[in-house]
């Protein structure tokens, strides 16, 4: 490697890093080059960049995992340098190797760093060598009885045992006391050897209540290693990180000094290069502060963000130069700025509400609010992408920045709440909710927060902040969106274009579809709209004026009971979105246009339209058209969120149409295959 | 240049206007009354909602572009006809919107008012809409629920040249001219009903509750014995796979119209032609009832009306200083050119000669022409006989009558005896014929009329001439009056001062397709 430059960089990622990493690249003059899978023939980074190499098929195995196939599209776009960015290759010494071979510049530490890294036992080895605090425990191959009781005595007890080849929990037991021990030894033994095949079992001390705290650090290759600040990462589901910031709340300065000690001692062990994060457990039960090592990550983390706001760093531009063999562009450690407080969420393409399901389907609307000089997005998708369900559900990442801790959560809970996403479910509004949890308000939670308050922030009881009337925002600009296309249609006479709904001693009314529902908005006079429900009249808005601020986006200002409101709202695709400030918004589903609705309109009752019922990927397609087919045979084959799914015919009959083909990726809802009777 | 037109009409005074304004609120709101009693009572309603089937009014709307206006036709037809017999709308809607953009004549019936069966009144309100399919070149959607005639009233129903038969004869010739006939059969269409979807170019029947057949079950078995339910008989299933009667198999109301709208889809029409924005009136139309006298015989200026339906007010108008009881000239609607013709008193021999130079010019330029009809008669009078205004009437009521032009006529005051020849009658075909509230026919005002006949030759005892001529009075008084017209369908409907322009654009618009030149002799202008 040398000091070889950086001219043109492929990034061997997808989605918002692959972007992020242009985004610098482009500033410093670097050309871009981005690999793509099938699923991402169309995504944001791919036209984001000078050149683009497809990689292979969907599956992540076959392409952003391929190191054969980055290699050659390395080869193919001339590219010097390969920057991994997190996930995928990003730690994988082969991969880091290979590129050294083809004499590609690897962004990132050493292959020695990496593998060193790799192994979690190594790892704690070389850190406990060097003075950084680990987790007390005993990783040994001494597996008697009266060795792990020893050594369980000296760790202190409560103690976990853990399977060393075990994973999900199983076959872990916490021991609170001595005479529990053996027992819980057999059964974790037990446990082991059936689940595992291996019966060795690892002892670690058993901390209650902990928080994440891991700390930046960067090397270069003339021995300078500095640390840019911790973030704290306690806001996990799953091990699954959701909120981050910098600094760590209630740390105190000494504690934080040790923290940046800690993991450039880390970092001057393995003599690391480029960026890096040390993780250190935080052991706060009973009013403790005591932390450890628990891992190094070899890579730029998904959360660097927020270091990134309140150091003023780009932190892969230092990558950058790093790579390039210059010095860290801050070498005293004392010169690393610190200013104010940063918040990063990470915005995932799932439902809460649905056991956190993936979602898939087309973004039509993708906005944050907020000045862009305190709220930053780091996006993976531009409004009309579309998400699939191959990769990480993650589409962007929402950093809020103020002078304090305060100021950042409230910026960042206003672009939450006000965020406008249409066409796909996300965690926005769950996590708006966390931001207002007692405990995080006072920076005091740790890593059990979202186990023990999920009930209460499931409940979608948001209900005071949403905008208010938003039903009949929908409805109203249902209406508006409809004579707009009306309008579109008739734009030849000038005198249907001018009266729409016009009747003879009647109010002007337009019918509308909403979330299921016939309304009706009637004209009862000039600009005052009642909205009913059959009989029912829901509510009456006067409207003040209306401003067209896109294609079917709208700036209501109304009057309902006597209180004038702003509504802002957007109709994208089939969904209406109603906004109003940094309420909560409120998303309603309108009539799908007449144009899409031919597909579904085969149906007589002597044919059925099989649909698929999750987004997915068509497997395999078993009939052809004009096929006799029984009742309960397999049509189509459908891989949706990792499982297959059969879906069968309803009835005896003969293949009419088939609207899909074999490694399609289709929409919820849609027709895949119709039988007639 | 067309903005050097000036603006005419004045700004009102509205406080000084109060009484009209609240007298022709009273006709309105009298008016919006009985319009807004749909369908024959709620229990059929309820009824024929349980059986899953849209009510007319709502299969209409379903029809049409969402958004589209909806000038319905005669709404007051059959209003106090029959003697104890309500008859809603004449039992069948008719009217038209826009079908993807297209105007469309849609004849819905009601099922609700006596099972949709054709009353005189509904022959007549279905005929007229034909015409004006014809006139206009509109595509027919007819949606049949009816129970075909009205046997207690057929001799008014069956035989006649304008009865029951012509519907099928107007779907063969429109056919034949090329103007898209489409029936969807959402309820019973029996005996000579059978024939609208069959004279149909293309059809649709709902499964469950459209039936077609020429005698029904109990008919059948009255006839051959043989036992047989509607749907085995004459269902969708039947049509649309037996016997071929109907094309389209749809199973719910709702499936129909949305299978109705694609195949109006291919009917679509191209509109290259771009729009630019159109210039509302300056003097709003909404001051019309401030500008009409409470009462009719009270002169006013036409202009004050024009001034609110035209764009931007603007009217450039023709001749205006030779025979000003006629006012005449152009302005537009919407942005659609029209000729306007409207009555500032009684007609002279010169007010009717350059009415006549008037229409032939834009018989000439293919400029649509617009009746404001409000017309006392002929100037009558030695003086006048001599001079000939019947002769000068004539010229105008041919010019009227030969004009191909679309032709708009609206009732806005009286209209009575030759006059209302000249200026566009019922009998003169003007592709629509609208009346106001206010308006007044007969072929000579009550007064006059019991000036004439009140008095039997020899009569002395004049109380009985007194109370003779109070009862002609009160008959034409009832009689003239726009609610008695529009039941018998000598309109096309009465709306509201205030909708004129509105309705008048609409019925322009509607209209600029129909124009058909016939390639014959012609002459010049006549200069009158």
């Amino acid at each position: 490697m040398g000091n070889a430059g950086v001219e043109r960089l492929l990034v061997a990622n997808r989605g918002e890093i692959a972007r992020r990493i242009f985004r610098t690249a482009r500033r410093l003059g670097i050309e871009c080059v981005a690999v793509y899978s099938d699923a991402d023939d169309r995504a944001a980074h791919v036209s984001e960049a000078d050149y683009a190499v497809r990689i292979g098929p969907a599956r992540a195995l076959d392409s952003y995992l391929n190191i054969d196939a980055i290699l050659k599209a390395a080869k193919a776009s001339g590219a010097d340098a390969v920057h991994p960015g997190y996930g995928f290759l990003s730690e994988n010494s082969s991969f880091a190797r290979a590129c050294a071979t083809s004499k590609l510049n690897f962004i990132g530490p050493p292959v020695e760093a990496i593998e060193k890294m790799g192994s979690k036992a190594a790892a704690r080895q070389l850190m406990s060598d060097g003075g950084v605090p680990v987790i007390p425990g005993y990783h040994g191959e001494d597996q008697t009885d009266e060795r792990l009781f020893a050594e369980a005595k000296s760790i202190g007890f409560p103690v976990l045992i853990k399977p060393v080849m075990g994973g999900g929990g199983k076959g872990m037991y916490i021991v609170y006391d001595e005479n529990d021990l053996g027992e819980a030894l057999k059964a974790s033994r037990g446990v082991a050897s059936s689940a595992f095949g291996d019966s060795r079992v690892l002892l670690e001390k058993y901390i209650a209540q902990s928080r994440h705290v891991e700390v930046q650090i960067f090397g270069d290759k003339h021995g300078n290693h500095v640390h840019l600040w911790e973030r704290d990462c306690s806001v996990q589901r799953r091990h699954q990180k959701i909120i981050e910031e910098a600094p760590a709340p209630d740390l105190g300065d000494s504690l934080r000094s040790k923290f940046g000690r800690a993991a450039v001692a880390a970092a001057k062990q393995v003599k690391y290069e480029n960026a890096g994060t040390v993780e250190f457990i935080l052991d706060v039960s009973d009013g403790k502060r005591d932390f450890y090592f628990l891992e190094m990550n070899t890579r730029l983390q998904v959360e660097h963000p927020v270091t990134e706001e309140i150091t003023g760093q780009d932190l892969v531009e230092w990558q950058l130069r790093v790579a390039r063999g210059e010095r860290l562009p801050i070498t005293e450690q004392s010169q690393i700025p610190c200013r104010g407080h940063a918040i990063e969420a990470r915005i995932y393409a799932e439902s809460p509400e649905e056991g956190f399901l993936p979602q898939a389907g087309t973004v039509n609307r993708f906005r944050f609010p907020g000045d862009p000089a305190h709220v930053r997005v780091d996006s993976g998708i531009r409004e009309g992408d579309s998400v699939g369900v191959f990769y990480d559900p993650m589409v962007a990442k929402v950093i809020a920045t103020g002078d304090s801790r305060a100021e950042a959560m409230t910026r960042l809970r206003n672009a939450l709440r006000g965020s406008q996403v249409l066409g796909i479910k996300t965690n926005c509004s769950f996590v708006s909710k966390i931001l207002s949890e007692d405990e995080f308000v006072a920076g005091t939670h740790d890593t059990s927060i979202l186990e023990k308050n999920m009930e209460k922030l499931l409940k979608s009881s948001d209900q005071e902040s949403k905008p208010p009337g938003a039903l009949l925002a929908a409805a109203l600009t249902r209406r508006l969106v409809l004579l707009e296309h009306y309008k579109q249609i008739n734009g030849h006479n000038a005198a249907f274009k001018s009266n729409p709904g016009f009747a003879l001693f009647d109010a002007p009314r337009t019918l509308v579809r909403i979330d299921g529902k016939e309304v009706v908005v009637e004209e009862t006079s000039e600009q005052v709209f009642d909205v009913r429900e059959g009989d029912d009249v829901i509510g009456s808005v006067v409207l003040h004026s209306c401003r067209s601020v896109g294609s079917d986006e709208f700036e209501l200002d109304v009057s309902v009971k006597g209180v004038r409101l702003k509504w802002h709202t957007v109709q994208a695709g089939s969904e209406i979105g109603v906004y109003s400030f940094e309420k909560a918004g409120q998303v309603f589903t309108g009539d799908p246009e007449e144009e899409e609705e031919q597909e579904h309109d085969h149906e007589d009752g002597t044919e059925s339209s099989i649909k698929a019922p999750l987004p997915g990927l068509i497997k395999a397609v078993m009939v052809q058209v004009g096929d006799l087919v029984q009742k309960d045979d397999v049509l189509v084959n459908l891989e949706a969120m990792k499982m297959a799914h059969s879906l069968k015919s309803p009835h005896a009959g003969v293949v009419k149409h088939l609207h899909t083909a074999e490694g399609e990726i289709v929409t919820f809802g849609k027709a895949l295959v119709s039988v007639q009777k | 240049m067309r903005w050097n037109w000036s603006v005419v009409g004045n700004a009102l005074k509205l406080e000084a206007r109060a009484k009209n304004v609240e007298h022709h609120k009273r006709l309105k709101e009298e008016l919006q009354r009985i319009v807004s009693v749909r369908g024959g009572g709620e229990k059929n309603c309820k009824r024929h909602v349980e059986r899953k089937k849209l009510l007319a009014w709502d299969r209409v709307s379903r029809l049409f572009d969402p958004g589209s206006p909806f000038l319905e036709l005669s709404q007051l037809a059959g209003y106090k006809l029959y003697e104890d017999i309500d008859l809603p709308r004449g039992g069948v809607i008719t009217g038209v919107g826009l079908v993807h953009g297209r105007p469309t004549m849609v004849v819905a019936n009601d099922a609700t008012v006596k099972g949709g069966t054709y009353f005189p009144i509904t022959v007549k309100k279905h005929l007229r809409a034909q015409e004006i399919a014809r006139q206009c070149r509109l595509p027919c959607v007819y949606l049949v629920d009816s129970g075909g005639a009205f046997i207690p009233m057929q001799s008014d129903v069956f035989p006649d040249r304008d009865h029951f038969g012509r519907i099928f004869y107007n779907q063969a010739q429109m056919s034949a001219e090329g103007i898209p006939q489409i029936a969807i059969v959402m309820g019973s269409c029996t005996a000579g009903g059978a024939y609208i979807p069959a004279m149909a170019d293309e059809s649709i029947i709902v499964k469950g509750t459209g039936t077609i057949f020429l005698g029904g079950p109990p008919l059948v078995k009255a006839a051959t014995g043989e036992e047989v339910t509607s749907e085995e008989l004459g269902g969708a299933e039947v049509h649309t796979s037996k016997s071929g009667l109907a094309d389209c198999f749809a199973v719910s109301d709702m499936q129909a119209l949305s299978q109705a709208r694609d195949i109006m889809r291919k009917y679509k029409m191209e509109n290259s032609c771009f729009m630019s924005a159109v210039d509302e009136p300056v003097h709003p139309p909404s001051e019309i009832p401030a500008v009409v006298p409470e009462n009719f015989a009270e002169a006013y200026d036409v202009r004050e009306v024009v001034a609110r339906v035209v764009d931007g007010s603007r009217f450039n108008e023709f001749k205006p200083k030779y025979g000003t009881t006629l006012v005449t000239g152009f302005g537009e609607i919407y942005g659609q050119q029209v000729g306007i013709i409207g009555n500032n008193g009684v007609l002279f021999g010169e007010s009717a000669q350059k009415g006549s130079h008037f229409i032939q010019l834009c018989e000439n330029q293919n400029t649509p022409l617009v009746f404001l009809q409000n017309i006392t008669g002929f100037m009558i009078g030695k003086h006048f006989e001599h001079s000939g205004i019947a002769k000068d009437g004539a010229k105008m009521v041919n010019a009227v009558s030969n004009c191909t032009v679309p032709k708009v006529t609206l009732m806005i005051g009286g209209s009575f005896g030759a006059g209302n020849y000249g200026m566009c009658g019922r009998a003169y075909s003007p592709t629509f014929l609208f009346s106001w509230p206010n308006s007044r026919i007969s072929v000579m005002g009550g007064d006059q009329a019991a000036e004439v006949l009140g008095r039997v030759q020899g009569d002395q005892d004049e109380r009985a001439v007194e109370r003779r001529r109070k009862e002609i009075r009160e008959t034409f008084e009832r009689q003239g009056s726009p609610l008695y017209a529009s039941s018998r369908l000598w309109d096309d409907g009465v709306i509201s001062m205030e909708d004129s322009r509105k309705v008048l654009g609409l019925c322009l618009a509607i209209s600029k397709n129909g124009i058909e030149k016939p390639e014959r002799g012609r002459y010049g202008i006549f200069r009158m």
